[in-house]
Parts: C-alpha cells; structure tokens; sequence
C-alpha cells in the first residue's frame, strides 16, 4: 500500500465526513432538543438531491443555489411535520415516537418514488467531472464544493447556536426544558424550529451532494442513515460539537475501512465503531454533557 | 390503568359451563386467552375451509408475525424494553435451520429447539454487554438495530452459509421429519402451534412471579431494585425468553418459505413491521400483538397483491401511514379499549 | 444490644463535592435511631449508599455481621436492609395491592399465595386496605408515603431507612404516623429515620445524629443533641441551612 493511496483515502474519507457531519449535525439537534431519534432524517437528505435535480434540469438552477431553496423548503415540511406527528408523539412510549419516525421514512420514500420514479439520476453539471489535481491526488470540484459548503454552514451555525438569541433558546431547551419554559423561552416554537432546522440542513447537505451520486428514493437510508447514527452516538447523542468531530471521524473510518476490507464490508467499519462506541463509551466521547 | 399481573376479580358464580366459562373470563387475562384460543380454532377452521394457497399462505404468514409480536411483546411489552432490533433472534432462527437441515439433516422439528437456544444465547449476549455496559434506552435501541445489520454483513460474506445467495430448501414431497409439505395447510397448523405456545409462554409469564416482576422493572425500575428485585436478571431474562421465542419462529419461516438469505433474514423493513402489530394492538396486553398483528399484516399482503408489482412506491406510502397513524392514535392499543370493555362488562354482571 | 448496621468512615464524592465525609454511626438492633440535618447535609445521599444505589469511595458499610459495600440494592434488601424513597417511586400504573405483592414476594423467596396473604397483612397495617383495587397514581401524596412503606415492610426486613415520610403531613397524620411506626418497632423492626420534622425524630428516636456538610456534629439523646452548640448553629446559624419545619 503506497503513501498515495493512504492519502487519497484521507482526503476522501474527510471529504465524505464533511458531509456526514452536516446530517448528523441536524440529527443529533434533533435528539438533544426533543430526545426523538429521528429514523427518517435521511430521507431529508434524499428530498435535498431531488429538489437540486430537478430545479437544475426543468429551470436550470445550479445545485448550490437550489440548496438555499432545498434548506427553506425542507424548513418548512420539517416544521410541518413536527407539528403534526412529532409533537402529539412526544407524550407517547418511545416505541410508538420510534415507529412513526420509521413510518413517515417509508412514507417519504414512497413519495418521492411515485414523484421521481425508482431510476438512478445524477445532476449532469458540464464541469461535473472536472478535478483538481494536488500532485498524484485528484478530486472532483463538485466534491470540493460540497465540503467547503458543508463545513462553513456547519460552522455558521455553531456561532449561531452559541452566539444568537435563537441558539441560546435552543440550547436552554436542550438543557432543561422546564427550566427553559421558566426562563420564558417558548419551547414549542423551539421544537418546531429545531426539527425544521435539522431536517433542513440535511436537505442542505442533500443539494451539495446532489452532483456527486446518484440520485435514488432509498439513497439516503442506504448510504446514510447508519453512519449519520454512528455520527450522533460517538459525538453524544444531542451534542453539536460531538457530530461535527464525530462525521469526521467517521468519514475517515470508513475510507480506510473500505481500503482495508474492500467495498463490501466498508460499512462494516462504521457498524464496528458504533457497536465498540456503544459498549465503551456509552454515553459519547463527548459523554457528561448528554443533556 | 396499565394493566400488570391481573388481580383476580370474584364475579357471583353462574352454574353450568357458560357460567363457569363466564366466570374465568371475568379476569382480563383469562378473556384474553379465552380470545385468542377461539381465534385460533377460527384460524383454523378457515384454513381448513378455504381452498386457495395464497390466501393460506396469507395466514400462515399472519400466524407468524403474531407470534412473532407476542414474543416480542414478552420483553417490548412487559418488560417495557425498547427492544427496537428484534429480527436478529428470527434471522439466526433462521439460519441454525437452514445450515442444520441442509448441511447435516438434523431434522427442523428438532432445530425448532436448536433455533430457540442458539437465538437465546444471542439474546443472553446482547442482554450481558448491555446492561453490564449501562446503555440507556435509545443507545439499548439503537444497539440492537446495530446488532442485526452486523449479523446481516456477517451472513453476506460467510461462504458456508451461502453469502448473498443464501440456502435453499428443497421441498420434493411430503416428509413429515423434514417438515416438507407440497401443500400449505400443514405450514398453518404448524404455525398455528407455534402461535399457541407463545400464547402459553406469555400466558404463564403474566400468571407468575415473573410478570410482577417484569411489572415493577417496567414501572420504575429502582424502586424494583430496593424491594429485593434484581433489575439486571428480570431484564436478562425477558430478552432471553423473547429471543428463543422468535429464534424458533424464524426457523419455522425458513423452513415455510424454503429460501433463506441474509437481505430476507435481517431486514430492517421486516423487522419494523413486525414491531407493528404488537405496538397497535397493545403490547402490554396477551390479545393485543394477535389482534393488531391480524389486522395490519393480511391488510399489508392483500394490499401488495393488489396493487401489483408496478405499484410498490404507492404501497410504501399507503403502509407508512398506517405505521404513522396507528401509533399515533394508539398509544396504547386496541386493547386499552377492550380492557375497559371488560370492566365495564365485569361491573355490571358483578352488581 | 447487637449493632445491626454500622457505617465506617464513609465517603462519598460527587464529582469535587464531597457529600458525606468520613461518616460513622452504628444502628442497634429493634432501635429507632434519628438522623436528622439540614437541606443538603447528606441524609438522602446517607441513605442511597448504605441501600446501595450509591457506592462510597472510601469506608465500610456492614450490616448484621458482613460488608455490604459493592453489593446491589436488590442484594442488600434481601439480607433485610429495605428502604424508602423520599421521593416517592410507586409503580403508577399498578393497583397498590400489587405494588405491595411485589415487595412480599422477596426477590422469589415466596410464593405468590404467601406474597398476596403477606401484602394484605401489611397494608392492614399501614391503612391502605381501602384503597388496594386504586391504581397507585392515583393515590394523595400521603397516601404514596405510606404505600412506600408498606412495600418496604412487605419484604419482611430487619431493618427500614425511612427517608421522610412524614414531609407533608397534616400534625394529627403526623401523630398517627408515629403510632404505627412504634407499632412497626414492635414487631422487632429496626427503624432509622430522617426527618425534617424535629418533632417526630424527638418523640420516636432512642439515639439521634446530626448530620451537616456530610460530616456528623453530633451524637446521642435526642433532648441532649438538640441543644448541643453545634447543632444550634448548623441549623440556625448559618445561611445556607435552612432552619428545621417543626
């Protein structure tokens, strides 16, 4: 095994876990706000990749500008759903909140089924395979692209959930909700928001990779969905900062995993972490501030 | 009230057998079983009825998963763990047949049991890291989840065991020893059996010690711990007794549909929909994983039948709003309704 | 009289706080020994450790002649140690006879015939027989106290850490509630209580500790200690203590 390839698979091992880290991020938000584990966050993910499709080939959007709509739109569906399966669930037995997240994955799976049919697409960028090379290195300017984005928005909204009003509100949600409630903080609205936000930002991070793969209704559960529960498991359930070390991490693992095991047994990798993470660590690396 | 071990209610006594019969059922969980019995022997006298295979296929596959969701309800329910990864134990089940039956002829009646013990030290695996290891109940949750996908990538790359391809079973003519029948009405009266010893489990379960312990870990699992209650055995203990439960079931669905691969055994999808039953119909009752389990997966099958191969995207929406609007609306299942049904009816025949 | 419990040196430490600092006391067989102290002095945390839902950095906790320091609470209730939460823990959903069978059937060292004869004995006892059919939720707060205690009786101990059980009561509730807890002592049951309420721990402990800042300050006659200097001060002379609801 030459130098090259280790670095070819660093690169993109923390490439992938960019992205990973924008998904687990509105994961593991999710959870530490409301403690629902949200079964059908990639599906988010998924509507992400269409909407960027299909805004690029009926108007000729490109897919980082369809990400900013794909982000509003998913808000609000998100929003919606919370308001209407998530938040009547919250008083229920977590079994019962567990199978309405999966219900509503295999709803959103066959609607987006129905909307753009079983095929494989892919946004066909003219530049879509342009690389750039870094000596023996080359990698694509579309996966670049998603990375950089991922990871700045990632960060934008670290500074927001520490800095604005609004993250504080959430965070003190996170916290405590009773207390939150004292303080005068509106935790329904905060939940509405959160789940909004977190299902948006996968769509988000759907759109960016919408010129990397291909486009299919169970790409999301497929590819993402288990590193996205490794992710928020590693990092603490609820923990922003732990999903942000935690995509990286993961992406890594599963490189070198797949160079290791080959293809096939890649998301072995992952399923490994998590199942050392969950024995070893249970509550996170970043374990102690799981409230 | 969430019912627990049933307190026994004295109702006037009646004579003749219906008064007798009215008189064991005026305790929730006698009805139940007296219920369940007669829909069983329902069960069976349709089978014996009706002539088409596919509708016989239809129930043997129901009597399955209802057996399945009482097994499941054994831990899910009673014992109030959120044993959300519950296919592992079916898929092993599974495959300790296939390999026994196929590769050294040991024949499925006897890996029924084989089944059960090997799913049980499954169980009494997960059962030991788990709580020797502290989860809490969304990382038990998803740990079990783990734990089958993992099996499922370990099965995709045995070579023995047939990787992606899986084990057939090859049905000639009918052998009773091999548990081979040309036809599908043996199947039924062997699930049937199956469905009826879960019933008997869970039955004995909620009439003994167990279930009131099972009860008090549910309820508040330190408060168990202070009276003497260990929390750690009686948790072991549900795990284990679900799993070798569903560890047999699965092996007799191997042996049903013949054709046993890692996708089929582990599957996600399957496992959630197993779940389903028990969760609508009330998995804290002995009815309630049979009656929603009766309601939900015929209603699955037709409805894939009938809307055809063409139509999987709509049946996917269609049956996620099931899952999403059952749970939704039944926290407690169908059979918080007939348990209030029932004290009503036991209050006025008492006065 | 033969010790029964005995702390040794214990300490527990939650994180840099330290919650109970070298604390010895020694229980005696068919007493009724007070604790009593200030908010946040360490009774409940006394009471979690020598049940075992906690375990103790450092120190010994023996009861009836062997350690049990590392043994699980379902272990030490079945060497007869019981206790009861101050915050009550009924199981909810279950009627409150059953809350009382599952106490009486020890862990499986009785039958379920002998469990259900035991659990009416008890709540007999305690007065809930009235209400046995009621779902425990649905029980008043004093209600839930007593029922707490039944199900620690139910389990036939040696001993009982009653951890306020009297927060709440009405004075003649309170009158009655020390009534049967001398009835209790008569059957032969060691009987250690914190109390916030000085005036129970007075008309029922033979021998009495203070607790303050997880350290004992004093030890003895209940009418000596209370007039001791430095349980005047611990509970009067501070800021962070708040005085004691007589």
């Amino acid at each position: 095994m030459t130098a090259e390839i280790l670095v070819q698979a660093m690169v993109l091992g923390l490439l992938q876990g960019g992205i990973y880290a924008l998904v687990a991020a509105g994961l593991t938000l999710i959870y530490g706000v409301m403690k629902v584990v949200n079964f059908a966050h990639a599906e988010f993910l998924t509507l992400g990749m269409y909407l960027a499709f299909s805004a690029y080939t009926l108007l000729g959007v490109s897919p980082y500008l369809a990400a900013v709509f794909a982000l509003g739109l998913v808000f609000v569906l998100g929003a919606a759903v919370q308001r209407t399966l998530i938040r009547p669930a919250l008083r229920h037995p977590q079994i019962n909140q567990l199978l309405i997240t999966i219900g509503l994955s295999t709803m959103l799976i066959g609607a987006m089924q129905i909307i753009w049919g079983p095929r494989n697409y892919v946004v066909p960028l003219p530049w879509g395979r342009a690389t750039l090379g870094l000596g023996d290195l080359r990698v694509t300017y579309t996966r670049l692209i998603a990375f950089g984005v991922a990871v700045a928005i990632a960060a934008g909204f670290w500074v927001f959930l520490k800095r604005a009003r609004g993250g504080l509100a959430i965070r003190a949600a996170a916290q405590s909700p009773d207390a939150a409630r004292l303080m005068g903080i509106n935790v329904e609205r905060v939940n509405l928001v959160t789940f909004g936000l977190g299902t948006g930002l996968a769509a988000l991070a759907g759109a960016l990779i919408a010129p990397v793969f291909f486009i299919n209704p169970t790409f999301g559960i497929d590819y993402f969905l288990l590193p996205a529960f490794v992710i928020v498991v590693l990092g603490t359930m609820g923990n922003f900062v732990g999903a942000m070390v935690g995509g990286l991490v993961i992406g890594l693992a599963e490189s070198f995993g797949g160079l290791l095991l080959g293809a096939a047994l890649r998301q072995f990798a992952s399923l490994a972490v998590f199942v050392l993470i969950l024995l070893w660590l249970p509550r996170g690396v970043f374990g102690g501030r799981m409230t | 009230m969430t019912p627990g071990p049933a307190d026994t209610t004295r109702v006037a006594p009646l004579n003749g057998p219906i008064g007798r019969l009215a008189a064991f059922c005026a305790d929730w969980l006698n009805a139940q079983l007296a219920l369940c019995l007669g829909a069983l022997v329902l069960a069976a006298l349709v089978g014996w009825l009706v002539e088409s295979t596919y509708y016989i296929q239809i129930m043997v596959l129901a009597t399955i998963y209802a057996g399945i969701g009482i097994s499941w309800a054994i831990a899910g329910g009673l014992g109030g763990l959120l044993l959300l990864g519950y296919i592992s134990f079916f898929g092993i089940g599974a495959y300790v047949n296939g390999l026994l039956f196929t590769k050294f002829g040991v024949s499925p009646w006897a890996n029924l049991v084989l089944a059960a013990a090997a799913a049980a030290l499954l169980a009494l695996l997960i059962a030991a890291v788990t709580l020797r290891f502290g989860l809490s109940e969304d990382y038990f949750a998803l740990f079990t989840v783990a734990v089958s996908q993992v099996l499922k990538l370990l099965f995709l790359n045995w070579d023995y065991a047939g990787r992606a391809t899986g084990i057939y079973i090859t049905v000639v003519r009918d052998d009773f020893w091999a548990m081979s029948f040309t036809g599908r009405r043996p199947y039924l009266v062997i699930a049937l059996g199956l469905l009826l010893v879960a019933l008997a489990v869970s039955y004995a379960i909620q009439r003994s010690r167990l279930g009131y312990y099972l009860a008090a870990v549910r309820e508040n699992a330190q408060a168990a711990e202070a009276i003497g209650i260990n929390e750690s055995r009686v948790k072991t203990l549900a795990i284990v007794i679900s799993g070798g439960l569903a560890g047999a079931i699965g092996a007799f669905w191997g042996q049903f549909t013949s054709f046993i691969d890692p996708k089929l055994s582990f599957s996600l999808a399957k496992n959630f929909e197993m779940l389903l039953g028990p969760v609508i119909g009330g998995r804290l009752s002995l009815i309630g994983p049979l009656l929603g389990t009766a309601l939900v997966k015929p209603m699955e099958d037709l409805l894939r039948g009938w809307l055809g191969g063409g139509a999987d995207a709509l049946y996917l929406v269609l049956y996620g709003s099931v899952l999403v609007a059952g749970c939704l609306l039944l926290p407690r299942g169908f059979a918080a309704y007939l348990e209030a049904w029932h004290r009503r009816l036991t209050a006025r025949t008492a006065s | 009289m033969s010790t029964l419990l005995e702390l040794e040196r214990v300490t527990k430490r939650f994180g840099g706080l330290t919650a109970l600092d070298g604390v010895s006391l020694r229980v005696g067989a068919g007493e009724i020994v007070g604790i009593i102290g200030p908010n946040g002095s360490g009774k409940t945390t006394l009471f979690a450790t020598a049940s075992g839902f906690l375990r103790p950095e450092d120190g010994d906790i023996r009861f009836d002649g062997r350690s049990i320091v590392g043994l699980r609470p379902s272990r030490i209730n079945a060497l007869g140690l019981a206790r009861t939460f101050q915050i009550v823990q009924p199981f909810a959903g279950l009627s409150v006879r059953e809350n009382v069978v599952i106490g009486a059937l020890r862990g499986g060292r009785e039958t379920l015939a002998t469990a259900r004869r035991i659990a009416a004995e008890v709540l007999d006892l305690v007065g809930l027989s009235p209400r046995a059919g009621q779902p425990a939720g649905n029980l008043t707060l004093p209600e839930q106290k007593r029922l707490e205690m039944a199900r620690a009786l139910a389990t036939q101990p040696k001993l009982v850490l009653l951890d306020e059980i009297m927060a709440g009561l009405r004075p003649a509730e309170v009158d009655q509630a020390i009534g049967l807890l001398r009835q209790i002592r008569g059957r032969g049951v060691t009987l250690v209580i914190v109390e916030h309420l000085v005036r129970a721990v007075l008309a029922l402990a033979e021998r009495m500790y203070v607790l303050h800042h997880g350290s004992l300050i004093a030890e003895g006659r209940p009418d000596e200690v209370i007039h001791q200097p430095a349980v005047v001060e611990a509970y009067f002379g501070t800021t962070d203590g708040s005085p004691a609801r007589a």
